[in-house]
């Protein structure tokens, strides 16, 4: 069967970001219809089936009703809770039901999740979170049409696709986590509302990609020594506020903020990295994992994450190979 | 407390109802009941409110509808007490006999332009056009320490308001056939539903029976005094009328059953028998129900009167909350009695 | 905004003596010692602490029918809640309002409320005194899920966006109004929607965690004190008990599971964690804030009951201000 996976975070792009920045709120609504252009581009492009995963929030289902898209669509049969772990489980159903490709709305901390269940997916990352350095900004028509593509096996995914990098981190208590953009190490002791708001607090960048053009913690290192998604290293960064040398970087959507670093180094695929306690270890801007005074974390960047597919290099890929001019019937 | 058990009990039939050659039916059971019985033989009827359907209501008296008639038409709604009048009106204008519950009475004051401006007059600004078979299903009055916002009896605000009938039972006989009356009526109704009322049995016919709207009842007949109670009060004016009956007053008691349209002839015929006249109703007693009662009554039998006209209502005052004081608010027989000695 | 120890442990604080005083007045009313309805905040603490523990002291806020939880957190008495709640003359409302109108004017707590949203308008009406004054303060409206699809709700919000009042809206989303779950009355699930709808920012924060709610709160608030309008804190909370009175389990409209795996969550337990974890506090201080809090709560029973009640003759007091009913 050739079935494209679906799945959208309904809580990603709500965050308390709304009030200490200009970030916007993305609503259910708007998801509804990124979801709903996507199957429609996915079905178009030949794939047989569209298998969503049933969020919390009924955003797949709603996104097809009234579609009449009968056998085409599937729902997956597992009960959301509302909570990050919704999207690592339903990844690993995916998994087990072989999709060719998955499409995945949220921001950054909503990939990771995704990866976490399934770390070499075939993922095609829609934007739809605060921080969005992974994932595509792209009209969805085109990412289902993509995605679709692949599925039926119109296009080969390894010819429109790239693994990403992922940052393996070991924490204290042994339990093995990860991130797709950045871990950083922030001068806190609590988790609090997750994101990361002062940028003061930050300690540590340690980022697999880090583009000056970006928005989140990640652009601290992108804006002193950028690393790209096809670079073979990443890079980190020791900040201080005290330090004698700044750098301008919007920590949050319209939010610039000038943050102290002493320290900015490369750091090679392979290469393990120790981000020391006490502090909050935030993956992919979001403050999850509390430090004491004498633990640390290891943290290793590797290049064996999702088969991240291009959605614009796919269509143009298919252009080229003549995928879309049909015969007509006379 | 819990609004499940407080209310218990008001949605069984009595258990004694096997042994009695009569029927007996509780309050509440009997909204159900010709609820069901109306749903069953008129399709155009629904139910809607806040827990109406799955819940059976806060006060159980809807409860067995959803599962027989589903929830197209024992609607849940949002809380949303000026949109659910809507609901009404716009359905019942097209043709359909909406049943719409606005919970506790305090909540038709969320509703009030919809009550006032739009279902009640309707049809006269459209010159006429407009049918609107519409019922507002609420509970009124006191006595759960429910205070300020959770125990009014409101019924002279609607009363003012001319396009709407006010409908105010006293037993479980009469909310079967006023029920049924009011769903059956091409107006907008307010059917008022006593919370205090809702465990209290009495014998009701099993089938469906219609009690006009705007006829009262004479409930107990006598000589001295005519004695008109609204509603509840009724259950005191009677304990009052035994009271007196021993100390040689003999009442005659009115209970007028719909309070819009009021059914005066049947008091007027009674004043101008006993020569006195006693209002009693649960609402405060500036404005109320009882002033105009009074006014219509000096209007068309002056010349009957013996004594002024005694009305036995609440303080002019929220209800208080404290039981010491909600219990001193509420009229009782005791001070029904007091009022009535007060005219001999 | 650093979140200092002393912050920590004064969120624990305002959140034990909710639950403790909740939980003695569920009991009270089960034993028949409380009269009329009773609607417990056990569950949400962390709402009403996380709020207003990031509010000055004389910023107002408007509660719901479930406000003792908002009272108590703003710094409420116990003696004259319980006494309230008795029905006696010692309490807030001088026994006349009861559980569902409590209200502390000197804490600009503007009163719980029976009528579900009615207490945004008011709101908007204390933030408009705050900037119509320059008082540097603001209002706070507290409401439920449910008060969301009430027209007063809507006028509320579109009024304090249109003239900009310095404004914090708190929603109380513990996924039911009574016995209706959310998703049958609602077409969103999340409430800052209708923020964005009306033209100002909103965000959800985890309502089972104190800190989380504090945070956020705080972020917020220090903006609208800036002069940047209203803005929307969705709390993600539960209520453990029933919607009126205590007990919670055997419904018809929510799991027993679903109750229990919320109750994992409990915010009492969550923050108590995190206090000893931090090495903040130890379990011994922990049980002796509790063990003082208890004690407090047994008083206001003790000094409830021995309360007398109103006088008959008040009945017509305080109808107006300067002047009786007649
Ligand atoms: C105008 C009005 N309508 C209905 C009610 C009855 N009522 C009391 S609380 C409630 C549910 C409120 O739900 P929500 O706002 O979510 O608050 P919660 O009880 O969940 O804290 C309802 C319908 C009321 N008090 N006022
Ligand atoms: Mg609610």
């Amino acid at each position: 069967m050739t079935t494209v996976g679906l799945i959208a975070n309904p809580l990603a792009g709500k965050d308390v970001r709304r009030f200490t920045s200009a970030a916007s709120l993305n609503s259910d609504r708007s998801k509804i219809e990124i979801l709903r252009r996507c199957v429609l581009g996915a079905i178009d492009a030949g794939a047989e089936k569209v298998l969503l995963a049933n969020d919390f929030r009924n955003l797949g289902l709603r996104a097809v009703d009234g579609l009449n898209l009968g056998s085409k669509i599937e729902e997956m049969s597992f009960h959301p809770e509302g909570r990050r772990t919704d999207t690592t489980e339903a990844a690993k159903i995916f998994k087990k039901e072989g999709v060719k490709s998955i499409i995945s709305l949220g921001g950054d901390g909503t990939q990771r999740d995704l990866v976490l269940g399934w770390t070499d997916a075939p993922l095609l990352p829609i934007s739809t979170g605060t921080n969005n350095v992974f994932p595509f900004m792209v009209d969805p028509t085109v990412a289902g049409t993509a995605a679709g593509l692949i599925a039926s096996d119109e296009l080969i995914i390894e010819e429109v696709s790239q693994r990403a990098k992922v940052i393996h981190v070991e924490l204290p208590n042994g339990i093995k986590d990860l991130a797709l953009v950045d871990v950083v190490l922030v001068d806190d002791r609590l988790t609090g509302s997750r994101a990361v708001v002062k940028p003061d607090s930050v300690k540590q960048v340690l980022a697999a990609i880090a583009n000056p053009a970006s928005i989140g913690l990640a652009s601290i290192a992108g804006r002193s020594k950028p690393v790209y998604f096809d670079d073979e290293s990443a890079v980190s960064v020791i900040c201080d506020p005290k330090a004698k040398q700044g750098v301008f970087a919007p920590i949050m959507p319209g939010s610039v903020s000038d943050v102290g670093i002493v320290d900015i180094k490369e750091v090679e695929l392979g290469e393990t990295i120790e981000l020391n306690g006490p502090g909050v270890l935030a993956f992919d801007g979001e403050r999850d994992f509390v430090m004491g005074e004498n633990e640390s974390a290891k943290a290793t960047v590797l290049r064996n994450g999702p088969k991240v597919i291009n959605p614009n290099f796919a269509v143009q890929t298919a252009a080229a190979n003549k995928v879309f001019l049909r015969k007509r019937n006379s | 407390m819990s609004s499940d058990n407080i209310f218990e009990g008001a949605n069984e039939a009595s258990s004694d109802e096997a042994n009695s050659a009569e029927r007996k039916l509780g309050y509440g059971a009997a909204v159900v009941e010709t609820l069901a019985q109306i749903m069953r033989e008129d399709e155009s009827v629904f139910v809607a409110g806040e827990d109406v359907g799955a819940h059976g209501g806060v006060f159980g008296y809807f409860r067995g509808l959803q599962p027989e008639f589903g929830e197209d038409r024992v609607v849940d709604t949002p809380i949303a007490e000026q949109a659910i009048i809507g609901l009404g009106i716009g359905s019942a204008v097209q043709g359909l006999r909406p049943v719409v519950d606005l919970m506790f009475m305090d909540f038709i004051c969320v509703a009030m332009d919809q009550i006032v401006n739009q279902a009640a007059k309707l049809k006269y600004m459209f010159g006429g056009g407009a049918k609107l078979p519409l019922t507002i299903t609420t509970a009124g009055g006191a006595g759960l320490s429910a205070a300020a916002q959770h125990s009014q009896s409101l019924e002279a605000m609607l009363c003012h308001v001319p396009g709407l009938k006010v409908v105010m039972p006293s037993d479980a006989y009469e909310v079967k056939g006023l029920l049924t009356s009011c769903v059956r009526e091409d107006n907008p109704t307010v059917f008022i539903i006593n919370k205090r009322k809702l465990a209290d049995t009495c014998h009701v016919p099993e089938e469906l029976f219609e009690i006009p709207l705007g006829e009262g009842h004479i409930v107990r007949e006598g000589s001295d005094v005519t004695v008109v109670a609204i509603g509840r009060m009724v259950d005191e004016a009677k304990v009052a009328a035994e009271k007196l009956s021993n100390e040689g007053i003999d009442c005659e008691l009115i209970n007028p059953r719909t309070v819009q349209p009021l059914d005066i002839d049947l008091m007027v015929e009674s004043v101008s028998k006993t020569g006195h006249l006693v209002i009693v109703h649960e609402a405060v007693r500036f404005g109320g129900i009882g002033a105009e009662i009074a006014a219509q009554i000096q209007e068309q039998a002056f010349d009957y009167l013996d004594a002024p006209i005694e009305r036995v209502a609440a303080p002019f005052s929220p209800i208080p909350f404290s039981p010491v004081l909600e219990k001193q608010y509420i009229p009782d027989a005791e001070r029904i009695v007091a009022g009535i000695k007060n005219l001999f | 905004m650093e979140i200092t120890d002393e912050i920590l442990i004064d969120l624990y604080k305002r959140m034990v003596r909710v639950r403790l005083f909740e939980e003695e007045a569920g009991r009270l009313a089960e034993s028949a010692r409380l009269p009329g309805f009773l609607h417990l905040y056990v569950g949400e603490e962390a709402v009403a602490s996380g709020v207003c523990g990031a509010l000055e002291s004389q910023d107002q806020i408007t509660s719901t029918h479930r406000g003792h939880g908002h009272l108590l957190a703003k710094g409420g008495d116990f003696n004259r809640m319980m006494a309230e709640l008795m029905g006696k003359s010692t309490g807030y409302c001088n026994g006349k309002g009861g559980s569902m109108h409590i209200c502390d004017l000197d804490l600009a707590m503007l009163g719980a409320n029976g009528i579900v949203g009615a207490g945004v308008p008011i709101s908007v009406g204390a933030a408009y005194a705050n900037k119509l004054t320059n008082n540097g303060l603001i209002s706070v409206a507290f409401f439920g899920d449910g008060a969301t699809n009430i027209g007063a709700f809507h006028e509320a919000a579109n009024m304090a966006a249109a003239l900009s009042l310095p404004m914090l809206f708190v929603c109380e989303n513990n996924e039911y109004a009574e016995y209706s779950p959310r998703h049958k009355t609602m077409a969103i699930t999340d409430v800052i929607e209708r923020a964005a709808a009306y033209g100002f920012p909103g965000a959800i924060v985890d309502g089972m965690d104190c800190v989380a709610v504090f945070e956020a709160a705080s972020l917020a608030i220090e903006k609208i004190r800036n002069g940047e309008g209203p803005m929307m804190l969705e709390c993600k909370t539960y209520r453990f008990y029933d919607h009126v009175g205590v007990k919670g389990t055997a419904s018809n409209y929510r799991t027993d599971e679903e109750v229990e795996e919320m109750r994992k969550r409990d915010p009492l337990v969550v923050h108590e964690t995190r206090l000893i974890d931090s090495g903040v506090m130890d379990a011994e201080s922990i049980q002796a804030i509790k063990d003082g809090i208890q004690k407090e709560v047994e008083m206001s029973v003790e000094f409830a009951e021995n309360s007398p009640f109103p006088e008959l003759e008040d009945m017509l007091l305080d109808v107006y201000t300067n002047g009786e009913s007649s």
